[in-house]
């Protein structure tokens, strides 16, 4: 009996306390199983047990999964705004600028209806608009007087610097943040650059941003000139409907001034 | 595709274990006796046979694996015995007959389904 037990060990092994050995000659006094053998619905407990057992471990591991994807998303997000603020260190104090962008951005995205998963897109790519300046030299960028027109043919090549850095990704953001880049100076009727794209040929997101960009410089101080009071700044915006910027953005965008009001009061230190 | 042979008088047992299995791609006997069993692991020879013990008619899952694994035609056939609850001694005698490994019903499906990929190593 001994032996046999032993030599059976994978049942030790494997359920030590649920194993009794019984005695041979007890075995038909213990034999009140049915010949049936068990009763199913106690089979199917043991089914209904392990799918509890399935579902909470997956439902931990969601959580945890979760918990990594939030972790990855923020420290992406980290990655990108490092990366404008090396781009704008040599020129931008603050990054108020970026954030205050940003937000104006996304003000435009919503008013102009756009669903809130494309928004939150351009909340992330757009302050990567200017990352092209990395690109371009001291005495260039950070030269207070006017520019001549070779200096000027420079400092446009920021956009096409920028595309350059962003461009190729897989990632959808870092291919907005490159057709953003390339196309924040490009105006509705076509005069702006690098290409002279006009109207709907220039990508939303480009629109968008080369107006929150612009209001953003008109209303804050910068080493060159003064802000611009609020009026005069949407004056300016204004008399450019249509001919820098894209009407309905510029509507949406004129529409809900107390909104802006509050993102500039928010977002300036 | 591994073939499982599964042995058992209750339908409702057979087809519980064929949900589970399914799971995995095997292929899917099944029997409701042990004279049927032998049948069709003769004509089958399956991978593996999940073998009830306890089952009406003249012969049990025990006497079934002793002459599966004494047959050198299906004597590499793995076997896991299944015995209800309170039968234990059926375990050794499971073992002398030559059986792989046990269950004891009701078992754990997610068990079994570890056991069945461990044995056809999967």
């Amino acid at each position: 009996m001994e032996s046999e037990w032993q030599c059976f060990g994978i049942i030790y092994d494997r359920n030590p306390e649920k194993i009794e050995i019984v005695n041979p000659k007890e075995k038909s006094l213990n034999s009140n199983t049915s010949a049936g053998g068990i009763d199913p619905v106690e089979q199917l407990k043991k089914y209904a047990e392990d799918l509890v057992s399935v579902y909470k471990s997956e439902k931990e591991k969601r959580k945890d999964l979760e918990i990594a994807r939030n972790k990855l998303k923020e420290s992406y997000r980290e990655t990108i705004n490092r990366l404008v603020l090396a781009s704008e260190y040599r020129d931008e104090d603050t990054g108020d600028h970026i954030v205050r962008m940003a937000a104006y951005c996304v003000l435009i995205a919503e008013k102009h209806g756009l669903p809130g998963a494309e928004v939150e897109k351009i909340r992330i790519a757009a302050p990567m608009h200017d990352v092209g300046k990395i690109g371009i030299p001291d005495d260039i960028l950070l030269k207070p007087g006017k520019l001549t027109g070779e200096e000027f043919e420079i400092i446009k090549s920021h956009t096409l610097i920028g595309a350059k850095i962003l461009g190729g990704s897989s990632s959808e953001i870092l291919q907005l943040g490159a057709e953003i880049a390339l196309t924040h100076h490009e105006k509705w009727n076509g005069k702006g650059y690098p290409r002279g794209l006009s109207g709907t040929a220039i990508p939303l997101a480009g629109r968008i941003v080369a107006l929150a960009d612009v209001f953003d410089a008109l209303t804050s101080k910068r080493p060159y000139k003064d802000a611009f009071p609020f009026e005069v700044a949407c004056d300016i915006i204004k008399k450019d409907r249509g001919e820098h910027f894209d009407p309905e953005l510029t509507d949406a965008f004129l529409n809900n001034m107390d909104a802006v009001l509050k993102i500039k009061a928010e977002t300036t230190s | 595709m591994k073939k499982i042979l599964i042995v058992d008088d209750r339908i409702e047992v057979r087809k519980l274990v064929e949900v589970t299995l399914e799971v995995e791609n095997y292929q899917l006997l099944q029997a409701d006796s042990a004279e049927k069993a032998l049948e069709i692991a003769r004509r089958e020879k399956p991978d593996l046979i999940l073998m009830d013990i306890m089952m009406p008619g003249g012969m049990d899952g025990l006497e079934a694996t002793r002459i599966l694994k004494k047959d050198p035609e299906t004597k590499n056939c793995a076997v896991i015995i299944l015995t209800a609850m309170g039968q234990e001694y059926d375990l050794i005698e499971g073992k002398k007959a030559g059986a792989d490994d046990y269950f004891i019903k009701p078992f754990s499906p997610l068990d079994l389904l570890r056991k069945v990929e461990e044995i056809l190593g999967e």
